[in-house]
């Protein structure tokens, strides 16, 4: 089958993929997938940004010349303040990220790299963060992914029957590890903006999920009745309704995203914008994925499970 | 000339928000009658954004777009929130004097946050903010009132001081949380009657602005380099104060065995002589009421802080006044009264202030500066950023570049999938648009909110919130008519059971939001707010606009009917129904 006539089925609502009846596969994949990255985490750890550990660091726009990593270095290895992260960002800012400064060792790195970069040394720009700091942060964010939780699993109980709350919670689950998984593979930087995105995705890959099983429950009002086909057939046919507007819901949302990472790093040098799209993309790309081959295979793997429907 | 006052423009304001739900409600979503409602809406979101060009307001933007310097500051052992209010508003004070526009201190759990924008020397603003404020008594210099010389150095520190108040008060300094900032209207007429006798241990507060009854300079200030304080009591001392005598003592040089010129609340100056003891002998204070209406407060001292007392303050400095100073300002100047003498009883001591509706409040001040002087918050710095303004207007520009590359993205993608239809999105969006920059500016105006880049992120990435709205709608509507439905007939059920869905789904992006905002700190916060903010707006715009648009366009059979309409061709019906 072409691309072309892949989207023109989509567009036109004709696609009949089958989904459910394989849904052993999508299953094993994501088996995989979640052994890696919890095994990743467990072996590589995280790379957490200064405000998980405590740290100083500089950034500053570098004027008149193209900065380099050994310039800097040779500029503030005499110091002796111990071991240096220095990234040349944008090709014209230089960063240096050190262990936590005093504020004198601090002053001292301000002014050398306000010369070097011919800049006043307001323009250098400091972030510093205390031991304890990560701590905080670390113990704000379980809550705020407890009570999220929490909150959730009580709306959508209200909302959707028990096994469609527990896939739903299931895949955002999935979701969450995949994404820290790949962070961990990949080596990307955790920042408190990273956690944030982890937040968000979870928002987001519920929201995919609610308007798939949404389309479901409606068909499910009406298979009720009649239950000509199997339970497991009618939700195949309504994730293919939904399809379309599923990856509609997807592109959209990414869009924006991707826009984000391209303009707001490559092109005009945010890097606080780098760790926080990286994280949206990544995850909503796994949100995506989960909504359709994970969340929704499990409402019927659960109801087999739980032998509640006859005609399943 | 005739200015339109502010509150009549907010009045149509709210009057037109509450039409247009009231309409809405009551046609259903537009259901009833959906060009009143599309008409109503149009002529609100106008009207609220136009308003922020007469009102000349814009959002404003926080400090990692504009720069500045952002610290947190940790609060060690568990601090009371009454606590934790001084201290902010103390370090409130001490970055007023900076001179710097809008500085923004706040308590948030158990940090403090001090927001200082423009181009900051970082190093400065955490000297400043760090250090933990202490309570200090010192006693008022005996001569303070008779020597020529401390009544003109007085006199000009007086008037410098106010100079400074009235200027950074034009400057528009902070507006946040300092109950115990520099007012300079006078609170402290309360009349003092004196208690003598029995019971607990008594002080006279002498209502501070009496004190500064002076009357002629002697020579002029710039000459005096040195004024000598009589300081002791019983056991009377000499001591010197030299330095720059034309202003209050600075924050930096105020130490606890040297002489100080400070200023109380309301401005009265006094010359003080080196602290007599610390805040760390108050164990204990409330406020007293007795039979005659007379307010009070009770201190209770350690037991050591007892003894010290009477050993330091309640016998030699009988008769004379002792003021009490908090972070280098004169909260009250009590008379030790004599009866202090003879020790006190199970450590009480009792602090006269008088009666009427402002003694109560200023015991309310002191017992709070009491307590919080017995145990200080000691502070721990947890970050500090500097943002320089360069890097601000580069990530302001970031983040506009890239919402309007991810806007235009979607809006290509929206016109290639739903033709026409699209349209309905592009003005969603742009009335989502408009609100959003009004609310944000009218928050900013009334509130203080700021825009911070993760605010910018959580807006730019509800895009696809609201987008979605559209899509979850129109493929709703395809549904409808595939079934064989008329379009028009098709519009109000595919609304109705649209809506849930996009219901279900917003209120679970509300609730993810409104759990980070609770929870998390900061920048979070404000994505969090944003990211809301805009969800609700896509629910108040689908209602409001998505749905009435689509039965306008609808009543025009011949444009509904038409391939690029988007409806037709998805549908590979050529006998489309209108």
């Amino acid at each position: 089958m072409s691309v072309k006539s892949i989207f023109s089925d989509l567009y036109h609502e004709k696609t009949n993929y089958q989904i459910i009846p394989k849904m052993n596969y999508w299953f094993i994949f994501s088996a995989i997938l979640l052994v890696v990255s919890i095994g990743s985490v467990f072996i590589n750890g995280l790379n957490t940004s200064i405000e998980f550990k405590g740290g100083t660091s500089f950034e500053t726009k570098v004027e008149g010349k193209s900065p380099s990593i050994g310039d800097v270095r040779d500029l503030l290895s005499p110091n002796d303040i111990g071991e240096l992260k220095i990234q040349i960002l944008n090709e014209d800012t230089v960063k240096v990220t050190a262990k936590r400064l005093t504020q004198e060792e601090q002053a001292q790195v301000v002014a050398q790299l306000a010369k070097y970069a011919s800049v006043d040394k307001a323009d250098v720009s400091i972030s510093d963060v205390g031991p304890s700091w990560g701590k905080q942060l670390t113990r704000k964010a379980g809550q705020a992914l407890a009570v999220f939780f929490l909150v959730v699993a009580i709306y959508m109980i209200f909302r959707f029957e028990w096994s469609m709350s527990m896939a739903a919670l299931l895949a955002m689950f999935h979701d969450v590890i995949i994404t820290v998984g790949i962070y961990s593979l990949l080596g990307f930087n955790v920042s408190p903006a990273t956690v944030v995105a982890f937040l968000t995705i979870l928002g987001f890959s519920l929201y995919d999920t609610v308007v798939v099983f949404d389309k479901i429950k409606e068909n499910t009002k009406v298979w009720e009745k009649l239950k000509q086909v199997p339970y497991a057939e009618m939700v195949n046919v309504s994730l293919n309704q939904v399809l379309a507007r599923s990856i509609n819901t997807s592109i959209v949302a990414v869009l924006p995203v991707i826009s984000l990472i391209v303009i707001g790093t490559y092109v005009l040098g945010a890097t606080a914008l780098l760790d926080f799209s990286l994280a949206l993309a990544v995850g909503l790309a796994t949100g995506a994925y989960s909504s359709i081959f994970i969340a929704t295979p499990l409402i019927v793997f659960i109801k087999r499970l739980a032998k509640k429907v006859d005609n399943i | 000339m005739d200015q339109i006052p502010t509150w009549m423009y907010a009045v149509v304001a709210v009057g037109l928000i509450l039409a247009t739900l009231i309409i809405a409600v009551r046609n259903e979503g537009g259901i009833k009658r959906p060009y009143q409602l599309l008409a109503i809406t149009l002529i609100t979101v106008v009207y609220v954004f136009s308003l922020t060009f007469i009102q000349d307001i814009r959002p404003l933007l926080g400090l990692d777009l504009k720069g500045g310097v952002s610290i947190v500051l940790e609060a060690k052992g568990n601090p009371s929130q009454d606590q934790l209010e001084i201290a902010a508003s103390i370090i409130s004070q001490r970055v007023d004097s900076l001179g710097v526009a809008e500085p923004d201190v706040y308590p948030e759990g158990q940090n403090i946050i001090v927001n200082i924008p423009g181009a900051q020397d970082a190093q400065r603003a955490q000297e400043l903010v760090g250090q933990t404020a202490e309570l200090r008594f010192r006693q008022v210099a005996e001569n303070q009132q008779t020597d020529p010389q401390i009544l003109a150095v007085l006199q000009q520190v007086a008037a410098n001081y106010e100079a400074e108040i009235s200027n950074s008060s034009r400057s528009g300094s902070s507006t946040t949380s300092s109950s115990a900032t520099t007012s300079t209207s006078s609170t402290s007429s309360t009349t003092s009657t004196t208690r003598v006798g029995g019971g607990p241990g008594s002080l006279k507060n002498q209502a501070s602005s009496t004190t500064t009854s002076i009357t002629q300079p002697v020579a002029p200030v710039s000459q005096i380099t040195t004024i000598t304080l009589q300081c002791g009591g019983t056991n009377p001392q000499a001591v010197e104060l030299s330095g720059d005598l034309t202003k209050v003592t600075p924050r930096e040089d105020d130490v606890a065995d040297k002489p100080i010129l400070a200023v109380d609340k309301d401005g009265a100056p006094y010359a003080l002589c080196p602290a007599v003891l610390k805040g760390d002998i108050v164990k204990d204070a409330a406020p007293q009421v007795d039979t005659s209406g007379q307010v009070s407060v009770g201190v209770e001292l350690t037991s050591k802080g007892g003894s010290d007392f009477t050993r330091l303050i309640g016998a030699p400095l009988s008769n004379q006044r002792v003021a009490i100073v908090l972070d280098s300002i004169v909260q009250s100047a009590p008379t030790i009264q004599p009866d202090l003498a003879n020790g006190l009883t199970n450590n009480q001591l009792q602090i006269t202030v008088g009666d009427g509706q402002g003694a109560r409040g200023e015991v309310d001040d002191l017992v709070t500066v009491l307590k919080f002087g017995s145990l200080p918050v000691v502070l721990e710095q947890q970050t500090v950023q500097k943002i320089s303004p360069t890097l601000g207007i580069d990530q302001l520009r970031a983040g506009i570049f890239a919402g309007a590359f991810g806007l235009l993205l979607v809006i290509i993608y929206m016109l290639l999938y739903y033709r026409i239809l699209a349209l309905v999105v592009v003005t969603g969006i742009a009335l989502t648009g408009l609100s959003i920059y009004a609310l944000v500016s009218w928050l900013g105006a009334v509130q203080g909110l700021t825009l911070s880049l993760s605010g910018a992120v959580g807006l730019i990435v509800s895009l696809g919130v609201t987008v979605d709205s559209y899509v979850v709608y129109f493929e709703k509507l395809k549904d409808e008519v595939r079934q064989g439905r008329t379009i028009r007939a098709s519009l109000d059920p595919a609304f109705r059971s649209s809506f849930k869905t996009i219901l279900a789904a917003d209120l679970v992006s509300l609730i993810g939001a409104s759990v980070l905002f609770y929870l998390a700190a900061g920048n979070v916060k404000g994505f969090a707010f944003f990211l809301g903010l805009s969800t609700f707006l896509d629910l108040v715009i689908s209602i409001c606009f998505m749905h009435p648009m689509v039965k306008f366009l609808a009543s025009k059979p011949k444009l509904i009917t038409m391939p690029f309409f988007g409806l037709a061709s998805a549908l590979d019906k050529k006998d489309l129904k209108a």
